[in-house]
């Protein structure tokens, strides 16, 4: 369009100033990436300043486009069509002579115009080249004394149509009375219905623009001056494809394939790619997000071989594939090949700037060898700062991540991706690292690693909910250890050491294997987590992961096999760690201990079933926090009775000990409460407090007063201290209590004999234990008294099973005694479970010297841990 | 006894690398102990306390390679090292490795030969070696 | 009181291992236990104790001594003491071959052969810390290490 223009002489140097608007536009996007193009293009534009502006352009032009793709790209600006190249050939020359001769006849008469035409030209020709070096961008962003741009709508899809008509118009109108005004019309190919025209005046525009088809003048606008550059903001394609480079292809057939350029076309606009034949029968290759898809072929479908296609630029995008997929590639190749090939790929076709992060130390590919932390990235060029202090800058080609041997990394793209290990091996961009859960050898590109602090245990933990050793439910018979996770595939070691592979759809559940209170072979307690060894055999040894019947499940920290993880009977093992109780209880406190050789003297109580009891308090933490003892309070409904947020109806999403994370209704806002400003809404709309507890679902049993319904190991000091003589002889009558009597933690533990265990336990919930001990005090009415004036009621929490063994089985013949039961135990809630302790302690008095302990005082000790020094050394 | 530092508020932990003697804070006032000493130390824990599996395997490593064996040599030996102005950790791994030969000496404990002649080292070797044979007798 | 909470100082330090410290093998003495604090709302209470003990860390270009416990194609596993060492075949000496075929695996040249049960020096080169447990990657490619 801007062309008619030059042969009208008082616009003419208005339109120098325009075109100068858009190259200077285009020059900002790109001119860091070709400052050396750019250099060039200055000098040609000085040598050329005296002749036609629009050769100018076009060398300007070229900064972006190859030969070819310039002539086009700038036809598009202009006019959109290439038919038309001749055509305009021919108007360019006519109006090139046209131009000089009224340039000379103006000279005579109007020697200002020409003054302050040239200073425009050339004046601020010398900002865009200063511009083009080092000037900051903001320079060349236009300012009021350019032309300004409009924005009209059109309908869709003629824009083209619009942008010709304009160009036909202003040559027809070229020597009229009434030439355009405007200075130039153009429109982007991504923006449809709408188009640009550049002009001093709205006048102009709207002159120009009446009675024109399918342009709807009503609508211009002014493009605010600061979104000018955006709008001739020409994001430019990433042509810099070198031979040997990777690329992934974005359409048709081979979606998502990787290929390798072979060739870059002399246009620039295609290349020539090698791919890998796919297997004739495709399942379409199309993938959502252009991810390749993984099981598209196996090696010996690729070794079907290669296929060269000429694919256009645009369809291709620039990758850094990772080793195996490499592999993969060259595996269409001679196997023998394969080694050569890959060490033969070269780095810096596959680096890509985003490969790289600050903070990330790296070096330089060739010798001299350069090495440093970056400190930015801006485009293609990485700043980083050596050991030293020196500054250096490179090109991203130029450069590889440095790790050394030891260090712990992470991979971050590939079959391997989120595998941590540590570097066992380095030989130029290829690392070798030492997998942290399976111990395998893994080969990647250094570019793919990223050093670590973390260690993974599986590749997509976040996304599964088995990990890496959970014991899992195969079918009705079977059970494994998940040995082995890569991309949502399990591989299960199963209980015949058989090895199965999963996903985890076909994984019916996890189970909790550490309620199975088993001896080793000498009939010694075993718990998961014991160093064990097999007695027999291999004589193999390592950690017991898992229980199930009469196996055992163990990882060898040195096994590669199966993760290290085999399978045997818990029969055949001997438990090693011999401390395998935690602490005994009786050995902790001399008080529990005389009470318990006191009240429970035959039989002592075994030292395994003591131990193992033990084991299960430590397993399970301190306060609850253990696996599988989930708050009930967790996804209940409950309301806020105080506080800021008081009235306010929400859903538990977390719990702590004392407070918990409720959603609200209202705003799903969450927001951290207390535990104690919480009511429970039950079904039938009421609401009862909800107790403050070491995660006791209490809110499931209703009162406060009973609040801790899980048992809690901790508490055994407690538990045994509070079986008064009354309860014992009371119970007695069940043979289920008499027997657990003697030692409580048997009969807590062992809680299989009744089958109501059974029903809670696939639930996991912890009141698996309530329903052996309800039906004791069910049956019998009579024992609550006893049981009351046991005073450690409120303390001992137990009572809270009451409740919930009527609601959870409301047939059972309990029902209507235990709630008779409730009620004679108001007592205490939650601030009232701590100050009660002490009371429960008092009347037992061997209970007293040890308050610690008997609070549960969960010491924590914060350890300054000094280590030894001389003089402690010396006097030995 | 330093205060323990939080550990989040830590700058971004230093690599920690016995070549260049950098062992965290937490141990800049620790005293590296011999294999022998350890050994000696594990055997007078109390029975009861000893029952980790750690402490079994550590005990088991200590008997495998402690290089002497009675109090009064590991007394003598640390202080004839201790005249040796070097670092603690240098000592305790010229009492560990008891190497013979100042090469050895040089590969095996890098931060040493920056600190001592070739010849004081070699007189270092040779205290030793006469420690060594002196209580196998 | 204090009895107890030594007690429960051995035995829940005692054969621990954490990032910082390394191994905590054995608890020589107790320096200083401070007044307890309860909790408030939980009724626990916390006493800060110092404490003097044998720890065990591994550190990077230490050159340790350690028995070998298992051979493969890829490395053996050496222990020292409660650490476990990994001795990739990338950080054996070239010259050193694996042999499957022998009982036990072993890696051998010449003169010497590694083997379970073998005694063998080993520079550490790298360490991981996991919440439970530390693991080292060495080498006896440096000169001095090796077979002893």
């Amino acid at each position: 369009m801007s062309q008619s223009e030059y042969d009208y002489p008082e616009e003419g140097k208005d339109i120098s100033g325009g075109e100068e608007t858009k190259l200077k536009k285009r020059d900002y996007d790109t001119y860091v990436e070709e400052e050396a193009g750019e250099v060039e293009n200055e000098e040609e534009e000085v040598e050329e300043d005296e002749e036609e502006d629009e050769e100018d352009e076009d060398e300007e032009d070229d900064d972006e486009y190859e030969e070819d793709g310039k002539k086009r790209k700038k036809r598009q600006f202009i006019a959109q069509d290439e038919s038309e190249d001749a055509q305009d050939i021919d108007y360019m020359q006519s109006r090139h002579l046209e131009l000089n001769r009224r340039r000379d006849e103006e000279e005579d008469f109007d020697p200002e115009a020409l003054a302050s035409e040239l200073k425009s030209r050339h004046g601020r020709k010398r900002i865009t080249r200063a511009t083009g070096t080092d000037l900051p961008s903001f320079a060349q962003i236009p300012d009021v004394h350019q032309p300004n741009i409009w924005v009209l709508k059109c309908k869709p899809g003629k824009e083209k149509e619009i942008v010709c008509y304009f160009m036909k118009k202003s040559l027809e109108n070229e020597y009229s009375q009434h030439p355009l005004e405007i200075l130039s019309v153009s429109y982007r190919e991504s923006l449809k219905g709408y188009i640009y025209v550049e002009a001093w005046q709205l006048a102009h525009v709207m002159r120009a623009v009446t009675n024109v088809n399918n342009l709807y003048g009503s609508t211009t606008k002014l493009v605010p001056l600061n979104e000018r550059g955006q709008v001739f903001d020409v994001r430019k394609k990433q042509v810099d494809l070198i031979v040997g480079g990777w690329v992934r292809i974005k359409k048709g057939k081979f979606t998502g394939d990787l290929a390798q350029i072979k060739a870059v076309e002399e246009s620039g606009d295609s290349c020539r790619v090698k791919l890998i034949k796919r297997p004739l029968k495709d399942d379409d290759g199309k993938m959502p997000g252009g991810k390749r898809k993984k099981t598209s072929y196996s090696s010996s479908e690729a070794r079907r071989g290669y296929i060269e296609r000429d694919i256009k630029i645009t369809n291709l995008e620039m990758t850094s594939p990772s080793m195996d997929e490499i592999s993969q590639f060259h595996a269409a190749d001679n196997d023998e090949e394969v080694s050569k090939t890959l060490a033969e790929t070269s780095l810096p076709a596959m680096v890509l700037r985003t490969d790289f992060e600050v903070g990330e130390e790296v070096e330089t590919i060739n010798s001299p060898k350069k090495s440093g932390i970056i400190e930015r990235i801006e485009k293609n060029i990485v700043y980083f700062v050596g050991a030293s202090g020196r500054q250096m800058e490179e090109q991203v080609t130029q450069l590889q991540k440095k790790f050394a041997v030891g260090d712990h990394v992470k991979v971050l793209n590939g079959k391997h991706r989120n595998v941590t290990g540590m570097v066992v091996s380095i030989s130029g961009s290829i690392v070798t690292i030492v997998s942290d859960s399976t111990n395998e050898n893994i080969t990647v590109f250094s570019k793919d690693l990223r050093k670590a602090t973390e260690v993974t245990r599986s590749n997509n933990a976040a996304l599964s909910k088995y990990e890496l050793y959970d014991l899992v439910k195969i079918d009705q018979v079977a059970v494994g250890v998940i040995v082995h996770v890569e991309s949502g595939i399990f591989r299960i070691l199963d209980q015949n050491e058989k090895l199965i592979s999963l996903e985890a759809s076909q994984i019916l559940y996890k189970v909790d294997s550490k309620k199975q209170p088993v001896t080793d072979a000498k009939g010694n307690p075993l718990k998961t987590g014991d160093f064990v060894e097999e007695i027999d055999g291999d004589f193999r040894e390592g950690s017991l992961l898992h229980l199930f019947k009469h196996f055992a499940f163990v990882k060898n920290r040195s096994g590669v096999e199966n993760g290290g993880v085999f399978v045997t009977k818990f029969k055949s093992l001997l438990n090693k760690s011999t401390k395998s109780g935690t602490i005994a209880y009786d050995k902790l406190n001399p008080a529990i201990a005389a009470i318990m050789n006191q009240r429970l003297p035959p039989p002592p109580p075994p030292p395994t079933r003591n131990s193992s009891f033990g084991n299960r308090g430590r397993g399970r933490g301190h306060f609850g926090g253990g696996r599988g003892r989930r708050d009930d309070l967790i996804d209940k409904t409950v309301t806020i009775i105080h506080g800021p947020y008081k009235g306010y109806i929400g859903i538990v999403k977390e719990t702590s000990d004392s407070t918990a994370r409720v959603e609200l209704h209202t705003n799903s806002k969450i927001i951290n409460v207390e535990k104690s400003k919480l009511q429970m809404r039950d079904q039938n709309g009421g609401s009862r407090p909800v107790s403050l507890d070491y995660g006791g679902g209490s809110s499931n049993y209703g009162s406060p007063a009973f609040s801790g319904s899980t048992w809690r190991p901790d508490r055994s000091s407690q538990w045994s201290g509070s079986r008064t003589p009354a309860w014992n002889s009371t119970m007695s009558p069940n043979p289920l209590i008499s027997d657990g009597s003697r030692t409580p933690a048997i009969h807590l533990n062992d809680g299989s004999r009744t089958p109501a265990i059974h029903m809670n336990d696939g639930s996991r919930t912890p009141s698996w234990d309530l329903g052996s001990r309800t039906p004791a005090w069910g049956t019998d009415g009579s024992e609550t008294p006893a049981w009351d004036s046991g005073s450690k009621t409120p303390r001992w929490g137990d009572g809270s099973r009451t409740p919930a063994y009527s609601s959870d089985y409301p047939g059972s013949p309990a029902t209507d005694s235990t709630t008779s039961f409730t009620a004679p135990t108001p007592a205490p809630d939650t601030p009232g479970f701590i100050a009660a302790t002490p009371g429960v302690n008092t009347p037992s008095n061997y209970t007293a010297p040890t308050p610690v302990a008997n609070s549960k005082a969960r010491a924590i000790f914060s350890l300054n841990c000094d280590t030894l020094i001389e003089q402690k050394l010396y006097p030995l | 006894m330093s205060q323990p530092t939080p550990r989040g508020r830590k700058a971004p932990p230093e690599e920690e690398d016995a070549a260049k003697l950098a062992f965290g804070e937490d141990f800049e006032h620790a005293e590296f102990l011999f294999i022998s000493e350890a050994a000696l130390l594990l055997e007078r824990t109390p029975p009861g306390q000893a029952q980790t599996s750690n402490f079994q395997k550590t005990q088991a490593y200590v008997n495998t390679f402690s290089k002497f064996h009675n109090q009064e040599a590991v007394t003598e030996l640390r202080k004839t090292l201790l005249k040796y102005n070097i670092h603690k950790y240098e000592l305790a791994q010229l009492a560990n490795l008891c190497p013979e030969e100042v090469d050895e000496v040089k590969s095996l404990i890098p931060s040493l030969p920056h600190k001592l002649e070739d010849e004081k080292i070699r007189q270092i070797l040779d205290e030793i070696a006469a420690l060594k044979k002196y209580q196998s007798q | 009181m204090d009895d107890f909470l030594k007690r429960k100082l051995h035995t829940d330090v005692e054969g621990t291992c954490t990032g910082r410290f390394g191994y905590i093998i054995n608890v020589l003495t107790v320096k200083e236990i401070s007044k307890g604090k309860v909790l408030p709302s939980i009724g626990l209470a916390e006493f800060t104790v110092k404490y003097q003990a044998i720890v065990f860390k591994p550190f990077k270009g230490e050159v340790v001594d350690g028995t070998v416990t298992s051979v493969n194609k890829m490395g053996f596993f050496a222990e020292v003491g409660p650490l476990q060492v990994f001795v990739s075949s990338h950080l054996i000496p070239s010259d050193m071959k694996f042999n499957p075929y022998v009982n036990p695996p072993a890696f051998s040249d010449e003169n010497n052969t590694i083997e379970k049960g073998s005694n063998c020096r080993i520079k550490i080169v790298g360490t991981r810390f996991d919440a439970t447990d530390i693991f080292a990657i060495g080498t006896i490619k440096e000169d001095f290490c090796g077979i002893l």
